[in-house]
Parts: C-alpha cells; sequence; structure tokens
C-alpha cells in the first residue's frame, strides 16, 4: 500500500528514511518540510488509533479480560507476545512483529520488542524524557571505561530545546548539573504517596523529583491537553503526548512532499560503483517480492539494533562485512537498561484511604534521578549511576492481594484496605559496553522472507549486577526513612530488552577506526549514508532514549540540509 | 491420598472432552454488564442461563460456591454478582493462562500449553477438594455444612491452619483463589467495589494529594 506519487518507474527521490518511528519519523518530517522529496519506508501497515489502540475501553470489554487470546499467535515464527505493550488491546501481528524471527546467542536471553506499525514503538512509550548532560556525554574521561561521545551539552543543548519545544514536556526546574533543565510544561501533579516518599528519600540523602514527561499538562503546538483517560501505553487517542502518529507523520504528510510505503521490509541498502548509498532494497511483505528504490541520501531508523541488522545485511564487493563497516563495530557495543524491582510493599499512614484517581496520568510522574557518582566518579562500588522511578496507588488491578491472607469478607475487605497504600519502586541501570554484548547475523537461520536472522549476545555485567544489589539497599532504606513495610523485591532483573532502551551497535565517534558514524551519525565509510536511532550512541546512562533520539535526529538532518545547501548532496 | 485415584481419572475423562472451540458465549453478567440487557445490577445471577464450555454441571456449581466464599456479596456485591464462575469456566476452556495463577511470568512459547496443564489442575483440584470432605465427612464438598466447609478453605488459606493432610489442596486454593480474584476485579462491579477511578476516561486534570499541609501524611489514621 502506498500514498503519494506511484512508484512505477525508476525514480530517485532525495532521501529514503527507513522507519518512522521516533527517529525516522522526526527525519521525515524535517527533510520533507525542507523541501526534500522523501521516500519513507515502514516495515508494517499503517497505526490506525482508532482500531489500533485502547480507546478507552475497559478490561471488562475485552473477550479474555486482558489476558489475550492464546491463539493470537498461532502459527507465526515468533509467538512471544510483548508485554505491556503489546495488550488484548491491540494484540498480534498486524502491528507487532511475530512474523521476522530472531536468534539468541548461547547464555542469551533477549527480549526484543518489535512494533512494525507506522511510528513504532513510540505510539506506546514510557515519556520520560530528561536532557543528557556532560556527566553522561564525557563519562570515559570522568571513569576510565568506554569512550567519549564526540558531542558535549553545549553542543547538542539547542536540539534538545528544539525537541523539547516540539513535544512539549512536562517538568519543573531543578538546577541539577547531572540532570540539566530543559524547557517546560507545568508539572504533573503529585499524588499523597509522592509527599511521603520524598520526605523520606530527603532523609536519607536521596533526589525525588518530578520526572521529565512528554506529557501535555496543558494543550501545546495545536496538540491538546492530556484528558487523563490512563490508557497512553495503548496509545493516545487524542494525540496528547508525543507521537509519531499524532506528530511527525501528520507535519511531513502536510508537506504533499512524502512518499509512505508501508508493510515493506528493508533489507539491505544498495550502493553504487564508489560504494556509495544508491537506494535500499525491501521486501513487499504482501507478495514476498522484492523491490528496490532509489535516492540520493539514505537514512536507517529502523529501531537500533534493526539498523544494525540491515547493514550487516548490505553486503557487497565494497562492503564484504556489511556496509560502512570499515571499523568492524556494527554490531558493537550493545546497551540496555537493566529494569526491575528492588522493592514494593505499603505505606501505613494510606491504609484503609478512600480510593484516588492515582494513574490516570499513567506515567512516571516523579522520579528519584541518579545520585550516585556525582562528584567523584568512584565514590561507589560501581561507576556511573541508576535512577529509580516510583509507582503505586489505586491502579487499575489490586495486585497486591497476593499479599493478604485468606478468603471471604475479611479477604475483600483487605485488598480495598491495602489499595489506596501500595508502592512499587523500578531500578533504571545503564550497562557499560562490553565486547561480549553484541548483534550479528546467524549463520544458519534464515527469517520467512529469506533473509538472514539476527543474532543477540548479551549479559549483565558486574557493573549493573552492583548497581541492582545498591539499589536494593537504597529501598531498604527509602521504606524504613518512610515508615513503610516491603514485601519484596524481584528475585532476578527483567529480561535484557524489556526496556525497550537498546543503544549502541553502530556508535559515533570521532575516529573511522573504532567508530560508525561521525558526530553528525554520518558513516564514515558512505557520507551519503545517515542513522536518525539510538544505535549512533557510544554509551547509556540512567536516562531515556527517545527524546534525545529526536534530539539528535533533528540535529542530523539539520546538517544534511546543510550538506545539500552546500552541494555536498545533489538533490535528484 | 485418599481420592487421588478419583481425581486422576476424572481428569483423564474431561480431558477427552476439554478441547472446547474458542467461541464467546456472551456472558449474562459481565461482557455487557454496561448495555441495556443482563446488567449485573438487575438482581442475582442464576446459573440456568449459562452452558458451562468446560466443567460438568456439578464442577461448575462447585466452582460457583467456592467463588462466592473467597468474594462474597456483603456491602458490595459479589463473585457472582460478577459472573466470576463463568469468567473461569470461559478462561479454562479456552486455555487462557491467567498470570500470577500457578506460575508467576506470562507464557513464553505455548499458551495453549500452558492452558492445558491450567485445564489439568482444576480438575485434580476440584476432584482432591471432593474426596477430602469425602474421606473426612462422607459427603462431596457441596453436601458438607457450611462450617465444615469454611474450615476446610481457611485450613488451606490460612499459615497458622495449616496442616499436614492439606498440604496438596494448597496450591490448587491459590489458582482458585487467583482465578475468583481476577475475573472478580477484571469485571465492572468488581472494579466499581474497589473504587478504581479510572472507570471515569476524562478529567480536567488530576486531582492528586488532597493533604499537602500533611507532606509526610503524620495526622491521617488507619480507616478500620
Amino acid at each position: 500500500m502506498s500514498t503519494g506519487p506511484a512508484i512505477s518507474k525508476p525514480h530517485v527521490f532525495d532521501a529514503i528514511v527507513v522507519g518512522t518511528g521516533a527517529g525516522g519519523g522526526t527525519a521525515m518530517k524535517m527533510l520533507c518540510e525542507a523541501g526534500l522529496k522523501v521516500l519513507a519506508l515502514n516495515s508494517g501497515p499503517r497505526t490506525q488509533p482508532a482500531t489500533d489502540y485502547r480507546m478507552h475501553r475497559q478490561v471488562y470489554d475485552l473477550k479474555y479480560h486482558g489476558f489475550g487470546d492464546p491463539l493470537a499467535l498461532a502459527g507465526r515464527a515468533h509467538q512471544e507476545r510483548y508485554s505491556v505493550e503489546e495488550s488484548e488491546y491491540n494484540e498480534g501481528p498486524r502491528l507487532w512483529e511475530h512474523d521476522v524471527a530472531y536468534s539468541n546467542g548461547a547464555g542469551t536471553d533477549w527480549y526484543w520488542k518489535r512494533c512494525k506499525g507506522t511510528g513504532g514503538k513510540a505510539n506506546f512509550w514510557g515519556r520520560s524524557s530528561c536532557r543528557y548532560g556532560d556527566i553522561d556525554f564525557k563519562a570515559a574521561s570522568r571513569d576510565g571505561a568506554g569512550v567519549d561521545w564526540p558531542v558535549d551539552y553545549a553542543e547538542i543543548a539547542p536540539w534538545f530545546s528544539k525537541a523539547e519545544r516540539y513535544m512539549g514536556v512536562a517538568s519543573t526546574v531543578q538546577n541539577r548539573p547531572s540532570n540539566p533543565d530543559g524547557e517546560y510544561l507545568p508539572p504533573m501533579t503529585w499524588r499523597c504517596y509522592d509527599y511521603i516518599l520524598q520526605k523520606a528519600a530527603e532523609k536519607i540523602g536521596v533526589p525525588y523529583l518530578p520526572d521529565r514527561c512528554a506529557q501535555l499538562t496543558v494543550a501545546h503546538n495545536g496538540h491538546p491537553a492530556c484528558h487523563y483517560c490512563g490508557n497512553c501505553s495503548q496509545g493516545c487517542d487524542a494525540g496528547s503526548f508525543f507521537s509519531p502518529t499524532w506528530y511527525t507523520i501528520p507535519d511531513a504528510e502536510q508537506s504533499k512532499n512524502l512518499s509512505l510505503v508501508t508493510d515493506a521490509l528493508v533489507r539491505s541498502v544498495l550502493v553504487d560503483e564508489q560504494g556509495h548509498a544508491k537506494g535500499v532494497a525491501y521486501v513487499d511483505r504482501a507478495t514476498h517480492r522484492e523491490i528496490e528504490v532509489y535516492a540520493k541520501v539514505v537514512v536507517l531508523a529502523a529501531s537500533c539494533v534493526e539498523t544494525a541488522h540491515i547493514m550487516l545485511n548490505s553486503r557487497s564487493p565494497h562492503w564484504p562485512t556489511g556496509i560502512a563497516n570499515s571499523s568492524g563495530q556494527v554490531g558493537r557495543n550493545l546497551c540496555d537498561h537493566l529494569y526491575g524491582s528492588p522493592g514494593y510493599g505499603y505505606l501505613p499512614q494510606l491504609l484503609g484511604q478512600p480510593s484516588m484517581p492515582d494513574n490516570i496520568a499513567n506515567s512516571t510522574v516523579a522520579w528519584m534521578p541518579r545520585w550516585q557518582n556525582l562528584d567523584n566518579p568512584h565514590a561507589e562500588k560501581f561507576i556511573r549511576g541508576y535512577s529509580i522511578y516510583m509507582g503505586g496507588g489505586c491502579d487499575e488491578f489490586p495486585w497486591h492481594y497476593n499479599h493478604v491472607e485468606g478468603f471471604g469478607s475479611e479477604f475483600k475487605r483487605g485488598i480495598k484496605h491495602y489499595y489506596p497504600a501500595t508502592i512499587g519502586a523500578l531500578v533504571q541501570i545503564p550497562t557499560l559496553p562490553s565486547p561480549n554484548n553484541y548483534v550479528d547475523l546467524d549463520p544458519d537461520k534464515k527469517d520467512i522472507y529469506d533473509i538472514q536472522q539476527l543474532r543477540f549476545h548479551f549479559r549483565w555485567g558486574p557493573n549493573e549486577l552492583m548497581m541492582w544489589e545498591h539499589s536494593k539497599q537504597v529501598m531498604a532504606d527509602l521504606f524504613k526513612a518512610a515508615g513503610g513495610e516491603m514485601w519484596g523485591v524481584d528475585g532476578e532483573p527483567n529480561r535484557p530488552g524489556t526496556s525497550l532502551h537498546e543503544t549502541g551497535v553502530c556508535g559515533m565517534g570521532s575516529d573511522p577506526k573504532t567508530s560508525v558514524t561521525n558526530k553528525w551519525a554520518q558513516a564514515h565509510d558512505v557520507p551519503n549514508l545517515y542513522i536518525c536511532d539510538a544505535s549512533i550512541f557510544p554509551g547509556n546512562n540512567d536516562k531515556t532514549t527517545t527524546m534525545p533520539i529526536i534530539a539528535f535526529a533533528m540535529r542530523t538532518c539539520d546538517h544534511m540540509l546543510d550538506n545539500f545547501q552546500r552541494g555536498v548532496h545533489k538533490r535528484a | 491420598m485418599a481420592g487421588q485415584t478419583v481425581a486422576r481419572r476424572e481428569v483423564i475423562r474431561l480431558l477427552g472432552i476439554a478441547s472446547v472451540a474458542a467461541t464467546f458465549p456472551g456472558f449474562r453478567n459481565w461482557a455487557f454488564a454496561d448495555g441495556a440487557t443482563n446488567g449485573a445490577a438487575d438482581g442475582p445471577a442464576t446459573t440456568d442461563a449459562y452452558r458451562p464450555l468446560f466443567f460438568n454441571a456439578n464442577h461448575y456449581r462447585l466452582v460457583e460456591h467456592l467463588a462466592e466464599l473467597i468474594i462474597p456479596a456483603d456491602d458490595t456485591p459479589g463473585a457472582q454478582d460478577a459472573g466470576v464462575a463463568e469468567f473461569i469456566d470461559f478462561m479454562v476452556a479456552n486455555r487462557v493462562p491467567i498470570s500470577g495463577a500457578g506460575h508467576s511470568e506470562p507464557p513464553r512459547d505455548s499458551a495453549l500449553k500452558m492452558g492445558s496443564e491450567l485445564q489439568a489442575q482444576w480438575l485434580e483440584g476440584l476432584g482432591w477438594l471432593n474426596a477430602r470432605c469425602q474421606y473426612d465427612h462422607g459427603h462431596a464438598f457441596m453436601d458438607c455444612e457450611p462450617a465444615q466447609q469454611l474450615a476446610l478453605l481457611s485450613a488451606l488459606a490460612y499459615k497458622d491452619k495449616h496442616t499436614s493432610a492439606t498440604e496438596e489442596g494448597r496450591e490448587f486454593f491459590r489458582l482458585l483463589r487467583d482465578y475468583t480474584v481476577t475475573g472478580y476485579y477484571t469485571s465492572r462491579v468488581g472494579l466499581e467495589a474497589l473504587g478504581f477511578q479510572g472507570l471515569r476516561s476524562s478529567w480536567p486534570k488530576p486531582p492528586g494529594c488532597p493533604h499537602t499541609d500533611d507532606p509526610e501524611h503524620l495526622q491521617l489514621r488507619p480507616v478500620t
């Protein structure tokens, strides 16, 4: 299915953008609005809020009460449901990738959650949107691990502003050098437990602050203010938080410069006689036919590891190990956020209180941003640092019933008694780049479209596991300081991939021998190949990835447009 | 264990007929609870309108009774008002695994395989319950005195009442309680009983904490 000009005969676009998520959608918008003719390829179908989103349905409106049709994925190559994001409100192979399988190397348990509908995972993201700071960009200089980013805060800050102004981010000015302040809408309202936990955090010397949340507390840029239905993770019916479906894709389409082809699974980047990009080859999912399309510039934004997958599959005499891979670094240094709950329980102060709408914003209202190793990078046993999000209160299901003994009226009253008082922590721990953590092509397996499968090699390293242990102690201290009772902690971290915050694999850097792209996310080897997703991030930190992906994509596109202006790239 | 043989035989008999098609019968109580027809608010539910897909009539009555013992109607509606037995029958029949019931994580590969194991656990569990009652009191569970029923469930539910003779039943009681709680609190009447505020889908803004003058909430006293 395609919209825009028909692509019947060889036609050269100014740019091809692969992927329409946080990064690709932003690139489409920027390039189209600047007047370039853009062909965007999306791996799956058009995301339709009216039928693909929750749209205010309640769990009892669903046939299986939210547990999903056990036959929804029958016969598919990859049958694992993608927890949280893929729910009975939109389950199944329409939006979610269940046809293209992937492999895990020995000892690896990577959970690769893929949304192939237009806009991708950025339709369903968590919305936490912090700026990275120099403590992140120059982390290697501070503690000796990994490499510095080729940009510093001063250089990227204007694009953080540009991204924030476009998206709309709610927070407060906090004056923490480790978390540079941005341009914010009014913050989210705090709940009872936020105030209690803030006081407790103060006692143990830990910050507890409003998160930076890309959710519209007031109307912004023509998008309506949030109406707090709480459906966010299953898609917003009104476009009251940034998502490609409500922001970048309509913007790009309005320019009339966009041709969008859906159900186009990109196999490889095509090269000319010089080894430069001349287009891409994709498989049309409906017909399994391979189609070639051409452009002056190719932008990959297929979602981090998929970008590396495409590059590794783009082998030619020029690029025998994959396009733009003379450094051998494509696929290397896969990073992730270790997720898990280092503590959950309840606050006795709130027992038996009336039910409150604690979770109608469905967002990370408050968090404990990194406080470790700020002044002295080696103050703790581990280097770098992590953050913790706190949640709890009256939710859609009383999961705490497991901690109430018995049955009968007393049991039922107990569930209600604890309902407003529950709290839980989610820790966000960055992994360090490691030579053991990477993706490559599985030499033995091809997917149903005859494309060589991607294979993951990943294990938590000692630094992140030390942080995990540390966070459990901190939560014990926090619960005590708050007068709370702890029910438990996760026995082990969530599986790698759970956070959706994979980074690395096409790292940017100044040295072409050790990095894949330059600081503009332009491939060192192939000057008309750009990358607009988190694969370019040379390291990971305690903050989330979506807003920085958008900021870096904006900066990359500004640079690319300069290159068009200066004649480095020719228009088609 | 007394009744083990009975339970096993029953499992084998019923597994043969358990592979029901995934049909959606339209639950009397909760599927269309807010529509004009068959709302739970219309009155107490009866068992004759719903035809169980998985359980035989005796087992279905037992499940319905057990669910109501776990979540009774009191100052708010109970399991029967919420159609919990229908929920359990439908989910077990269609082999839909329920997180927390007999396992902690959603299935990775085959939901159906896990669902099939749960079917067996249900039948074994109900069989155990009846066999236990038969042994102790000479009757199946439903024919025991209310006090005898409560005594048995208490021995399964409360740590300080556990006995070695009820060890096998405790795991089933967890399963039963998981399904009952899940069915109840994913129904409209259950969510209303809980006071879930998200049943309203538009708010001008979150009201937030009403006690900002007392951030530590030291003045609030538990409501007993």
